[in-house]
């Protein structure tokens, strides 16, 4: 299918352009201050720890030869990053096969996300504060003119993250991921 | 003066959908399990056929669910605009909703007119409100048969983001007149008449 553009539309001149790219540009700096590609080189280094931990959770199993375990590649796309590729672990345990797929860093109340799938099931893996034992629920939201005394309540800054797996809803929390944590997630998505 | 408004209290909860939702789920497991797989139905099917089958009546299922619990969020704004103005509510919400109510009655746009009266007229409601438009769009591209390449925002949505979102709205707005932990409320006699 044509699109015929008006012909005042194919006049527009170099400076026309130039004047809409600078635009696009500031409007871009005021609306999306992030540094998106930091943000995506950070999110890459902590699924690179992720997959040493859980290969060292795996190592003795894979020494016997119990387990093997594998990497391919995917592309993720996600909006402001753009696409990029991950790794993917593959891993072999008597004659089950489970992914453990990257899913993104753009995640509602986390800063990454991995999910590991099996025949019967799915456990997320989730990049949270260190600290945190369950997502929060409750924004504080108070009407203009109503007296609050809390002052400027302000988001506490997250200075050190750590996965976590995150149970499903509704009582979802946090457990830590320890070869104990994993081990159970790998048999629940084996067995459901 | 526009007819109020009568309520039919089958308004969903987010526990009750949750709930459902785990139900079905276990359900399917039984039903796609090894042990007691239905012969005639899975006949010349393989483990990885069946689990295949499990995993995508799961996603089939979280689609469903997300938009249930969407569906019940726009009940409890809607709820909560048109409460305000019966009940003549006067903070800065009610005022905002009140005025949109003068010239929309009980066609505002929840998008456009009631999450934007929230957004203007409260602290610390951006995040969530900028969240909840994200999932808005989630609703729509299911809820019209999820024919083209979504375009949600800066998140990745899904059943257990859905429900996060879901849980902060209903355990922080001051919702009025509406108790969104109440299950709805079935009964033979009180099937809807279109």
């Amino acid at each position: 299918m044509y699109t015929i553009l008006p012909l005042q539309a194919l006049k527009m001149s170099k400076k026309d352009f130039d004047d809409f790219i600078e635009k696009q540009t500031l409007d871009q700096q005021k609306n999306n201050p992030v540094n998106w590609d930091k943000k995506r080189e950070e999110w890459l280094a902590y699924l690179e720890q992720f997959y040493q931990l859980i290969k060292g959770f795996l190592k003795e199993y894979e020494h016997e030869g119990k387990v093997s375990c594998t990497r391919s590649k995917k592309e993720i796309f996600e909006e402001y990053i753009g696409a990029y590729t991950v790794n993917v672990l593959n891993i072999s345990i008597a004659g089950q096969k489970l992914k453990i797929k990257p899913i993104g860093t753009n995640i509602i109340g986390a800063k990454g996300r991995v999910d590991l799938i099996g025949a019967k099931g799915t456990v997320k893996f989730v990049l949270v504060d260190k600290e945190a034992t369950a997502p929060t629920f409750k924004v504080n939201i108070r009407i203009h003119g109503e007296e609050y005394n809390d002052g400027n309540i302000k988001e506490p800054e997250i200075k050190d993250w750590a996965w976590k797996i995150a149970t499903p809803p509704p009582g979802m929390s946090y457990i830590e991921l320890e070869q104990d944590s994993f081990l159970s997630a790998v048999m629940e998505v084996i067995n459901g | 003066m526009a007819k109020k408004v009568v309520f039919s209290n089958n308004h969903l909860n987010i526990d009750y959908i949750t709930t459902y939702r785990n139900d079905v789920a276990a359900s399917l497991r039984n039903y796609f399990s090894l042990h007691s797989v239905d012969q005639e139905r899975f006949l010349g099917y393989s483990t990885e056929e069946i689990s295949s089958d499990l995993r995508d009546r799961i996603q089939e299922l979280d689609y469903m669910s997300s938009l249930s619990l969407l569906a019940a969020l726009e009940a409890f704004f809607r709820i909560d605009y048109l409460q305000r103005n019966y009940r003549k509510k006067k903070d800065a919400v009610s005022r905002a909703l009140l005025d949109i109510y003068k010239s929309k009655n009980d066609r505002a746009s929840l998008e456009d007119d009631i999450l934007e009266a929230w957004l203007a007229n409260t602290h610390n409601t951006s995040q969530i409100i900028g969240e909840l438009k994200g999932a808005f769009k989630y609703r729509h591209w299911l809820a019209h048969g999820r024919y083209w390449n979504p375009k949600m925002g800066r998140k990745i949505y899904d059943y257990d983001t859905i429900y996060q979102i879901s849980r902060t709205v209903v355990n922080s707005f001051p919702f009025e007149g509406i108790n969104p932990r109440n299950p709805p409320r079935y009964g033979a006699d009180e099937l809807p008449r279109w």
